[in-house]
């Protein structure tokens, strides 16, 4: 079954794939094995889907803190069609640009997708990221306003792309941590 | 009202508009960086017939001004086509040669895993660990090649007797092997009767010589770049809660890890948080006082308890000397490193159980200070050693005692790297604190490297050492790692950590082994019968003679030249000197001009956001008061009852409307 997956993909779509996206030939070859495994047998990989599950069950996302938000960024309609599974390896990919993972990061981070990072959206990520059931709502707050003094520069109590991404452009510490590997090779 | 889709319209033929005008390479680049899906992507890179544009007419024109540019760039040079192919073609080499270099990148693999169970902090260990491994490998290399092989062309047969012991204290068999420099020969040597000649002491000072300075180099310019990333470019915008929360480290994969990491993250934002508040905190008189007196106080007794140590060291080099005149047991010459070792290990811990007594408001003060006095510590004692070595191999006349003296520091430098490691491992353990010390662990190797790189003049076999022991660390390391798990409580900033660590390397370190060598070469008589140097007066002489000797050729009068006026000269390097003072000026002048800058634009910001809220309350205001102008309209048109839905909208989703106009506004830069 492993000789069948590899020769499934094009040379055309291959060198297409690595113009489109931050990926190296290896890389693409091993999501697509990856893909390959997971969507049901025999059908051709530019027309099989995935469901979010899966791809929130993949080792790479499986503890990961923001994995529904990843799977709800990174999907169409619900489901994951490979070029999708492929976007989002390469935004996580080490060589993307910083521009491109700040873009997804702010997306991933904008709970209610109203185009800002609010209050309720910080708390819903100070709650995802300690995962403690014993942080009280004045420690909430507090950490919340610290927050929005840092990074808010026009003062409404928001942060809009162009906070975060100055907040985040230049931090080294970000780019790094940014980052996925999803493939098993 | 604007839509949607309407807005993404405008966006992508802005989009498309300015991609027409560039190259392939850059075309390719920009539809990389966008945040779009492979389909849109796709589309966009055949030229804008997408789905969401009905305009087929405009798409044609699109691409009928694609057309035109291609065949414009047909009419061009063909030098310039040329050009494009070359530089095509070096790209593909340069993606595919870095492609190669990632798949026989030394551990890769091992490394990923660390990081995914780790986190960041801990692979900057190990990524410098693999760091310290390409120098050493390039020195050996060097050293090898222009060195070793020569003198083994010419080696003669080894006499002495092989025990074990030699292992450990390196005299013995292996004193009469490439591994000393008094083995080496001061001969040219020379093959055949017409065969190039090869000037054995040139060759050992130059390859020495470019040894180190290649690792300068890198140092420098790898302290620079860590340097500019971390310190310069972060500006005092990114604080410290804010990284803390949005910068999750997405890398890892374990869930035992990614637990930890979340109570440590607790921790630390609760410790930033009460730093945060403590600023505010005013101390009475008093306690200020108490406080105060504890810092001198501990203080006081860390460099006494240095400076005791230092002592106890001198004297027992000297005491060693008598010692090693009398007895004549191999194992003897252990007593030194053995001493050397045991000191490096105790004391520290000593200095760690201050914390006790001592009480620091913030946390990271108090590693900084540990750290500060280990290094103290460490440094003071290496330079001890260099300088009664130095100073009793200039007053002494004594050949042997000269020789004996340079076994002993390198029997010391082996031996303080392999127990070193080997004993701090057993005890450390042995203690209960599996903890991994990342700070601790990292001094060590900078430790160590400067012991190498002080040794490598006498020693030049000793990256080949050093090489072993930084394999067999990183292994041991791994392996302790994978089976306490115990991933270090304080999450320190990796980058920025690194940065530290190559600052360290490089000055207290590396000055100090270049002081240390300059002063050998300079100063010491070499030894009168053994080693590539024997017979000068200094070890300077032997490039002083050559250059002696080009200046009777007269075909390399200009390197005489380079080496009399360049090199030889004050006014060179004083002028050198200042160009680097005046560059360094205008930078930090350039910096302090940005930081007003910055806090101008700040200001500014603030102002248009009241702006814009002012005058969205105005344009309330005003649709409130049509309103009651026209109160009781029952008979409105349909344009009226459309342009109110909309004012109503667009009273109801000020934010909504403040997001359109963003993406648009957002659109247009990127486009």
């Amino acid at each position: 079954m492993g000789q069948c997956l590899r020769y499934q993909m094009h040379w055309e779509d291959l060198e297409e794939y690595q113009a489109l996206t931050f990926l190296t030939r290896n890389e693409i070859l091993c999501i697509h094995d990856t893909f390959l495994k997971l969507c049901p047998p025999g059908k051709y990989y530019k027309e099989a889907t995935l469901t979010m599950d899966q791809v929130s069950s993949l080792p790479a996302l499986r503890v990961n803190p923001f994995r529904d938000r990843i799977c709800r960024v990174f999907s169409h309609k619900g489901v994951f069609s490979f070029e999708d599974v492929l976007g989002m390896a390469s935004v996580f990919s080490e060589q993307a640009c910083p521009s491109l993972k700040i873009e997804y990061a702010f997306r991933i981070y904008d709970f209610n997708e109203n185009g800002f990072i609010d209050e309720e959206d910080l708390q819903r990520i100070i709650l995802r990221l300690l995962n403690s059931d014993d942080m009280s709502e004045d420690l909430l707050m507090d950490l919340t306003n610290h927050v929005l003094s840092e990074s808010d520069l026009d003062n409404d109590n928001m942060l809009s792309f162009s906070e975060f991404e100055h907040a985040m452009a230049k931090s080294p510490d970000f780019m790094n941590s940014f980052r996925i590997h999803f493939w098993g090779c | 009202m604007l839509s949607d889709d309407h807005v993404n319209e405008i966006i992508i033929d802005k989009l498309i508009a300015s991609l027409i005008p560039m190259t392939s390479r850059d075309r390719i680049k920009a539809i990389r960086n966008q945040p779009r899906t492979m389909e849109e992507k796709r589309n966009l890179s055949r030229g804008g017939l997408t789905s969401m544009t009905e305009n087929e007419g405009r798409a044609k024109a699109l691409d009928k001004e694609k057309s035109k540019q291609t065949h414009r760039i047909l009419q061009l040079n063909c030098c310039v086509q040329c050009l494009n192919s070359i530089s095509r073609a070096y790209r593909r080499s340069k993606n595919s040669l870095s492609e190669i270099l990632n798949s026989i990148s030394l551990w890769q693999k091992t490394l990923k895993i660390i990081g995914g169970k780790f986190g960041t902090s801990v692979l900057s260990y190990f990524n410098f660990l693999r760091w310290l491994l390409k120098f050493n490998i390039f020195s050996f290399i060097v050293n090898f090649s222009f060195i070793i092989i020569p003198q083994f062309t010419v080696a003669e047969k080894n006499t002495l007797q092989f025990t074990g012991l030699e292992l450990f204290t390196g005299v013995g068999y292996f004193r009469d092997t490439v591994m000393y420099y008094g083995f080496y020969t001061n001969s040219t040597i020379q093959h055949g009767n017409s065969g190039a000649s090869y000037n054995m002491q040139l060759a050992y000072i130059f390859t020495i010589g470019a040894c180190l300075t290649t690792c300068f180099f890198s140092l420098l310019f790898s302290m620079a770049k860590y340097f500019r990333d971390n310190f310069i470019n972060p500006h005092i915008y990114s604080g410290g809660i804010t990284k803390l929360i949005f910068c999750w480290d997405f890398t890892v994969t374990h869930e035992k890890a990614v637990k930890l990491k979340q109570k440590n993250l607790s921790t630390e934002i609760r410790e930033n948080l009460s730093e945060l508040r403590q600023e505010n905190a005013k101390l009475t008189f008093n306690q200020q006082l108490t406080r105060f007196s504890t810092y001198v106080m501990a203080w006081v007794v860390s460099t006494g308890v240095a400076i005791a140590c230092c002592a106890a060291v001198y004297y027992l080099a000297e005491y060693n000397l008598e010692f090693l005149k009398t007895h004549s047991n191999p194992g003897a010459v252990l007593l030194l490193p053995f001493v050397v070792s045991c000191i490096n290990l105790a004391v520290p811990c000593f200095y760690s159980m201050f914390r006790l007594v001592e009480r620091y408001e913030m946390p990271r003060h108090e590693v900084y200070i540990l750290l500060i006095r280990n290094i103290l510590l460490k440094i003071t004692i290496v330079g001890i050693l260099c300088y009664y070595w130095l100073n009793n191999v200039a007053l002494s006349g004594e050949e042997s005692v000269g020789d004996l003296l340079k076994v002993g520091v390198m029997v010391w430098v082996l031996n303080s790297v392999c127990f070193h490691r080997i004993i701090g491992m057993q005890l450390i353990t042995s203690l209960g604190l599996p903890e991994f010390d990342i700070a601790r662990n990292v001094l060590e190797l900078i430790y160590a490297q400067t012991l190498v790189w002080i040794g490598i003049f006498f020693c030049p076999l000793l990256p080949l050492i050093q090489m072993i022991m930084l394999f067999i660390m990183f292994y041991t390391k791994n392996i302790s790692l994978m089976m306490n798990f115990q991933p270090p409580s304080k999450a320190w900033r990796a980058s920025q950590m690194m940065t530290f660590f190559i600052l360290l390397l490089f000055f207290p370190s590396f000055t100090g082994v270049l002081c240390t060598l300059a002063i050998t070469i300079w100063r010491l008589k070499p030894s009168a019968d053994c080693g590539p140097f024997r017979g000068l007066p200094f070890f300077i002489h032997s490039i002083y003679s050559w250059i002696d000797t080009l200046s009777t050729r007269p075909g390399y009068l200009w390197v005489v030249w380079i080496y009399r006026n360049l090199i030889g000269s004050v006014h060179f390097f004083f002028i050198l000197t200042l160009i680097v003072l005046i560059i360094t000026y205008l930078y930090w002048q350039i910096t302090e001009g940005r930081k007003i800058m910055i806090r101008l634009l700040h200001e500014q910001i603030i102002n248009e956001g009241k702006d814009k809220m002012f005058l969205i309350e105005k344009l309330i205001k005003l649709q409130d008061m049509e309103k009651k102008a026209n109160p009781s309209s029952l008979v409105l048109e349909r344009r009226e009852v459309e342009q109110q839905d909309a004012l109503h909208l667009g009273e109801r989703d000020s934010s909504l409307d403040l997001r359109f106009r963003r993406s648009v506004q957002e659109g247009n830069p990127r486009a």
